[in-house]
């Protein structure tokens, strides 16, 4: 473990640990489905552990939270579709990743980790030891036995309701304005439509519009 | 002595070299050059409408080169992204739609590539405060996503994966129960 040859006492710790059971907790918030997958199967197998070898079983137990909030890359939230087949006629469905998402946000989590841990006998096993969680909360036993927090396999990205007027006030402008420049040019307008074609009439504002319509209601009484 | 002071002197004026550019373009966002804007203001004495234009010290302090627009002249290595939300909100308006490359003083290139980058931060919900309220956020479009460059929502691909039945359900969720023996 160290190159003196001296053992700290910190590794030695950490050694010990390997053998045990350690429980991680991962924060699934704005994480890809999938990278996220990976690096949980690599834990839950102990393939992190430098121990590991496929006959022993020194797996971890990892706790995934807020999988609610999982990622999908672009639209991959539509485009991706995961088959399911019972193996009789008619069972099978190809179902878009958001609509079992939306029924059960731990089930996209639950499928990309079992795809990681690859085909194999022992994922069965390996699986038992994952704990996933829509949001922040977990029963007691859980929390009490989480001895590490895994670090996020993606950036949080801010949204701009998040930084402080501090923050902005500091950061500097790039915008180079024409010196004849408006403000009132940055004023947004409402959508003027299609340019009339060539002899064609243009579209009724919304005043004649609904000129237009009372004039339509009240024919019928002229009668 | 002297040969051991050149030497020691190249490398200082090489990185010295390399250092101008950025030291430019440091200078040019923070020089302290106010441009006037204007603003139309409209009074009302009695009969008489007075439209006229005040001038506004706007918070602007560059300058604009000829035919070289902001972020191109950035030298520092900025590669915009959907991520950068205080440099997108520059090139925007109230209603998070992008100036025009009149107004914005971009090249055709870059105007594209903010236009991109502003249309992913509106898809991943990064203007919550800049949207207009009718814009989409039915299905698929409520959970997150991420981009990581700005053409990826012209490259759609269908994938399929295996699904499996197996399911091991410990703890509740929202739409089922944990079976109780």
């Amino acid at each position: 473990m160290s190159h003196s040859g001296v053992v700290s006492r910190m590794n030695r710790v950490r050694q010990w640990a390997q053998f045990a059971r350690q429980w991680h907790l991962m924060d699934a918030n704005q994480q890809d489905l999938f990278k996220l997958g990976e690096k949980v199967a690599i834990h839950l197998a102990g393939r992190h552990k430098p121990i590991h070898h496929p006959e022993t079983d020194c797996g971890d137990h990892v706790v995934v939270v807020n999988c609610k909030e999982i990622a999908m890359h672009g639209f991959d939230w539509k485009h991706t579709l995961f088959h399911f087949d019972k193996g009789y006629p008619r069972s099978k469905a190809d179902i878009p990743a958001w609509q079992l998402h939306e029924y059960d946000p731990c089930r996209v989590v639950f499928l990309s980790i079992y795809k990681a841990l690859g085909n194999n006998l022992l994922r069965r096993r390996h699986i038992q030891r994952l704990h996933l969680f829509p949001d922040g909360e977990m029963p007691d036993f859980v929390e009490k036995n989480i001895g590490n927090v895994m670090s996020p396999v993606q950036l949080l990205v801010r949204r701009s309701d998040e930084y402080t007027a501090q923050e902005r006030a500091a950061f500097p402008r790039l915008v180079q304005h024409r010196p004849d420049h408006v403000i009132d040019w940055e004023r947004p307008f409402s959508n003027p439509g299609r340019h009339p074609r060539q002899g064609e009439r243009p579209p009724p504002t919304k005043a004649e519009a609904a000129k237009a319509l009372a004039g339509g209601k009240t024919a019928p009484k002229k009668k | 002595m002297w040969l051991f002071h050149l030497y020691s002197m190249i490398p200082s004026i090489s990185l010295l070299r390399a250092l101008n550019p950025m030291k430019e373009a440091i200078l040019r966002l923070s020089s302290s050059s106010r441009i006037n804007a204007y603003k139309i203001s409209e009074t009302i004495e009695g009969d008489i409408t007075v439209v006229s234009m005040e001038t506004v010290n706007s918070d602007t302090k560059i300058q604009k080169t000829d035919s070289q627009c902001s972020l191109c002249t950035c030298n520092i290595a900025v590669k915009v992204s959907y991520k950068d939300v205080l440099i997108l909100e520059q090139f925007m308006r109230e209603d998070g739609t992008v100036l025009p490359a009149q107004l914005t003083g971009l090249c055709r290139k870059q105007q594209l590539h903010v236009e991109r980058c502003v249309m992913q931060a509106h898809w991943a919900g990064l203007f919550p405060d800049r949207t207009i309220p009718e814009f989409d956020r039915a299905g698929y479009k409520r959970f997150n996503r991420y981009w990581n460059d700005s053409m990826d929502m012209y490259r759609l691909q269908e994938k399929k994966l295996p699904g499996t039945y197996f399911y091991i359900k410990r703890y509740q969720t929202k739409n089922s129960r944990v079976l109780k023996k």
